[in-house]
């Protein structure tokens, strides 16, 4: 596969502060297509912060985002997500009073609009559209084995299956890149090991670029391309898994006694 | 290389059916204020078996009684529409009775007079007013960030202060109705009877609640509008442009509410000032939508429950105008019943999906 020439996503001195506090300094990052780059680090250490700053949720103080060659950092998020980053929230934001298929099929519908005279007629055309739609949520809730839930609350849901249903409600917006905050939260083993394999599945399927926060280790270093280590809102490293498990200073922020 | 187990083919199929059932009805079902509904439609085959047994003690099933209802419900119902709307998009107008005041005092006053403007002029001009009110109500919540709860009481006092200027005798010092003739022709589509106890206005309220469900149950805005009340940040993340959504929810509660005040004032012939002051329409919106089973913090409601409530709300002030309880007691009622709405809706809806 060759090397695209413009990256999906590239940040350049991207800074953020509250206050007295810088959470994010000067932080670059690319991102390529089929790549899953990870980005670890203490609490606190502005992971959720970035995030924030490349989906617009937050307004960096400096630096730039490009999505796919183009600036992003000044859109509103709502356009953000509209261009193609979809995203999940460190603890989970569902619609909590609509169904798991609802879920799904509302962010599904985002790319499939229908006209008022085919809303109030209920037109072939807006059947065709729904159709579309209904398939496209079965696809991917059969994706997180969540097909058997489809007509429950999605606030009813167990922990773990509230991340899968937010994982692929992200997907349902048909996104180029897709950003994953703490994923495996709450998870046990087992569940991780299967939301690992469904991020490296649906990279391939989806063509998509994915970024993960995550302090599963095991998790992280078995699905990340790349990692970037930040702490205190300075990049302290950025390598192969391999690599960030030999570097020593990352053992001595990060990983601990590991 | 392993993928997670996937559904079997029949399972797919099975899951791009919709689930069985009608929606509408679906969508009643999982009301959790139905039972409020049930028990009241019982309440109201009781009034009304009671008034066919006792017809000198209740004249609830008179034929002149039900045409008063079959007036007076769309008018309700069509600002709880309006309410229910901007409801589930998460935000509230206190502001109705102004803008249903306002509205066709506008359009009273532009059509008759010195004035003298043609009538359709004059109700353009009386959208143009409801669209810039549910703009102002729309702005000053998103872009300010003024709770909408404060920003359309602020609103409310406003209108409440042009009314009362523009209305003001300058000898009784007390604000006047002012006379509202737009003529036969829309005096009869507005108002006019149908048959037998039906009037126009009820199919006005069919009309708004067809248009209403359109955009709630078919259309991109519903789903826009779901999202928003539903979950904000998710709602932006999956690229709602939610100020723009409540913005519009505010200007279809006002242009409701402005129609319902023409409906009204059609009806009887004048706009009365002092309407938007003492006639507590917000509260009987607010609690006809919250009892029709939508929910007070967004996110979830449709227009048939918000409807059956407006129908509630009027029957029991109906009821209550014919015993001839004081007017206090419908207050009183209209809190109670608002408050019990709320908790079943939430309490107990989350203890039956356990
Ligand atoms: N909206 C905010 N206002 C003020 N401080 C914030 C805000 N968001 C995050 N912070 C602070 O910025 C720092 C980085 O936070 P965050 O990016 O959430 O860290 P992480 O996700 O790596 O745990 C923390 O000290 C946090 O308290
Ligand atoms: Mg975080």
């Amino acid at each position: 596969m060759s090397e695209a020439a413009v990256p999906l996503l590239e940040t350049s001195g991207l800074t953020k502060i509250f206050g007295r506090l810088t959470a994010l300094r000067s932080q670059s990052i690319t991102v390529r297509t089929g790549e899953i780059v990870g980005v670890i680090g203490p609490n606190g250490s502005g992971k959720s912060t970035f995030f924030n700053c490349v989906t617009g949720f937050l307004r960096p103080n400096a630096g730039e985002v490009r999505l796919s060659g183009q600036p992003i950092q000044n859109l509103p998020p709502m356009k953000i997500a509209r261009l193609g980053i979809a995203r999940t929230f460190q603890g989970t934001r569902l619609f909590a009073g609509l169904t798991v298929r609802e879920n799904v099929r509302a962010a599904a519908q985002l790319r499939h609009p229908s006209s008022m005279l085919d809303a109030v007629l209920g037109t072939p055309r807006l059947r065709a559209v729904e159709d579309k739609v209904d398939a496209m949520t079965a696809e991917l809730l059969g994706l997180v084995d969540l097909h058997r839930q489809a007509d429950r609350r999605a606030g009813d849901l167990p922990y773990g299956d509230q991340r899968r249903l937010e994982l692929v409600r992200a997907l349902a917006t048909g996104p180029r890149l897709l950003m994953l905050d703490e994923p495996a939260a709450g998870m046990d083993a087992a569940e991780t090991r299967r939301l690992l394999e469904l991020i490296s599945d649906i990279r391939h399927r989806y063509k998509l670029g994915v970024i993960v926060v995550e302090h599963d280790m095991d998790l992280i270093m078995n699905l990340c391309d790349r990692i970037q280590v930040l702490a205190a809102g300075e990049t302290v490293f950025e390598g192969t898994p391999a690599a960030v498990q030999a570097h020593p200073r990352v053992r001595e922020v990060y990983l601990g006694h590991e | 290389m392993s993928t997670p187990a996937g559904p079997t083919n029949a399972e797919l199929a099975a899951l791009r059916r919709p689930a069985a059932g009608n929606p509408t009805w679906r969508a009643v079902r999982n009301y959790q204020a139905i039972n409020i509904v049930v028990l009241v439609t019982l309440f109201l085959g009781f009034c009304t078996g009671y008034s066919l047994l006792y017809p000198d003690q209740l004249r609830f099933a008179s034929l002149g009684n039900l045409s008063v209802l079959s007036q007076q419900v769309p008018v309700t119902a069509i600002v709880a529409i309006g309410v229910g709307l901007l409801m589930i998009g998460g935000e509230f107008d206190i502001a109705v009775a102004g803008t249903f005041t306002l509205v066709p005092f506008v359009v009273a006053i532009t059509s008759a007079g010195s004035w003298g403007w043609p009538i359709g002029v004059s109700l353009l001009a009386g959208l143009a007013v409801a669209l810039l009110i549910g703009l102002m109500n729309g702005m000053i919540t998103t872009r300010l960030g003024i709770p909408s709860f404060i920003a359309t009481l602020g609103t409310m006092f406003f209108m409440r202060g042009v009314i009362r200027f523009v209305s003001l005798n300058p000898t009784t010092k007390q604000p006047d109705n002012i006379a509202f003739f737009p003529g036969d022709a829309l005096k009869a589509l507005l108002g006019g009877q149908i048959i037998g106890p039906i009037y126009a206005q009820m199919l006005w309220l069919i009309g708004v609640a067809l248009i209403g469900y359109a955009l709630l149950n078919r259309h991109r805005f519903g789903n826009h509008l779901l999202l928003t009340g539903g979950n904000r940040d998710a709602a932006v993340a999956v690229g709602v442009p939610v100020r723009n959504v409540k913005v519009t929810a505010f200007m279809l509660c006002a242009v409701t509410a402005g129609f319902a005040g023409i409906l009204q004032g059609v009806r009887i012939n004048q706009v009365e000032p002092s309407f938007a002051t003492i006639s507590g329409l917000e509260l009987k919106a607010i609690a006809a939508v919250v009892v029709g089973g939508t929910s007070l913090f967004g996110g979830r409601g449709a227009i048939l429950g918000i409807i059956l409530g407006a129908v509630l709300i009027e029957t029991v002030d109906n009821i209550l105008v014919l015993i001839s309880a004081p007017e206090t007691i419908f207050k009183g009622f209209l809190g109670a019943t608002t408050i019990l709405a709320v908790i079943l809706n939430t309490v107990i809806g989350r203890r039956a999906r356990r």
